[in-house]
């Protein structure tokens, strides 16, 4: 089923999954590492929250996304709906919530 | 017993999700004792599709295909089944299931409100890494199975949500975050009578 290696570990450590208050990202290793003022991903504004998905889309290695709905969307189209958050992006940002979380968790926990 | 099949093949995720379920959905309906009736590809068209979802033992119509909250679609996005726009006969005591985008949020409730038994769907847009497009289309079909076994459609949603956490949690083991975060937003998005009436009879099954 799943027959294509995962990420690399450095991928997931040094993509943003926070902001600071003035908008800079945080990653997860700095969120590990206890950066002072994070604002997490649940707490930021749509517009940040947008953002910061679309720039983890763009720091992706590979997007090959489908959508019952869109056919094949790339990676460029992708950050589109996002920051448009339309219903292809609003999905998106749902799943990179998702992933955010799991990361964290598993992070803390020793486990990534 | 016999199940309409209408599924697109046109593009990338409907060509590999119809292969999937050539081979791996339909031999096993088969297998239960169904016979399928096919409106694949090209016959993916209202044209083809409205007199045998009217034929006498239709029980089941399942399918991949685009759609929207409204409009479950066949080949090159043509609608087979558009709000206000088909007859009661072809969803009336029926189950149906569409892996298809939206199709849950509008189309099916109207399905049940002509007549369908169980209408088994997504009310958002269906999601699919496509290096792993298997694992997806698996949970999905999953549905296909479940009813083909004689479940009730109650007893068909709990088993769909136990598989799709089950490779959920495969996946995430695996180191395979996105993918796994994408399937919970799938399951999040299963529509289905367990979830609210509006999509019909807890109690609804084929045989």
């Amino acid at each position: 089923m799943a027959n294509n290696a995962p990420m690399t570990h450095e991928d997931h450590w040094s993509r943003p999954v926070a902001m600071t208050p003035d908008g800079q990202w945080i990653s997860l290793r700095e969120v590990l590492e206890g950066a002072p003022t994070q604002v997490p991903f649940n707490c930021l504004s749509l517009e940040k929250q947008s953002k910061l998905v679309a720039e983890r889309i763009r720091q992706s290695p590979e997007f090959d996304v489908g959508i019952l709905g869109q056919r094949i969307v790339s990676k460029r189209h992708a950050i589109d709906e996002v920051q448009k958050r339309t219903s292809i992006g609003r999905a998106l940002i749902d799943i990179e919530q998702r992933m955010i979380r799991m990361l964290i968790k598993r992070a803390f926990e020793g486990n990534l | 017993m016999k199940i309409l099949a209408i599924d697109s093949s046109y593009d990338k995720i409907t060509q590999a999700s119809y292969d999937y379920r050539n081979r791996h959905v339909y031999p096993y309906l088969e297998s239960r004792g169904f016979e399928i009736v096919r409106c694949q590809g090209k016959l993916a068209r209202r044209f083809h599709v409205k007199p045998k979802a009217c034929q006498k033992g239709i029980i089941y119509m399942t399918g991949v295909g685009h759609g929207t909250d409204t409009t479950y679609m066949g080949e090159h996005d043509k609608p087979i089944f558009d709000m206000g726009n088909y007859q009661p006969e072809e969803s009336d005591s029926k189950v149906v299931h569409f892996f298809a985008c939206q199709t849950a949020a509008r189309l099916g409730p109207d399905f049940v409100t002509h007549g369908c038994l169980a209408y088994f769907g997504y009310n958002e847009d269906f999601i699919v890494l496509m290096r792993i497009s298997d694992a997806f289309f698996d949970c999905d079909s999953e549905i296909d199975r479940a009813f083909a076994d004689g479940l009730t459609a109650e007893e068909v949603y709990k088993r769909v949500i136990g598989h799709y956490n089950q490779k959920i949690h495969e996946l995430e083991s695996g180191g395979h975050y996105r993918e796994a975060a994408a399937l919970e937003h799938n399951r999040d998005c299963l529509c289905a009578p367990s979830v609210d009436p509006k999509w019909g009879n807890k109690k609804a099954k084929l045989f």
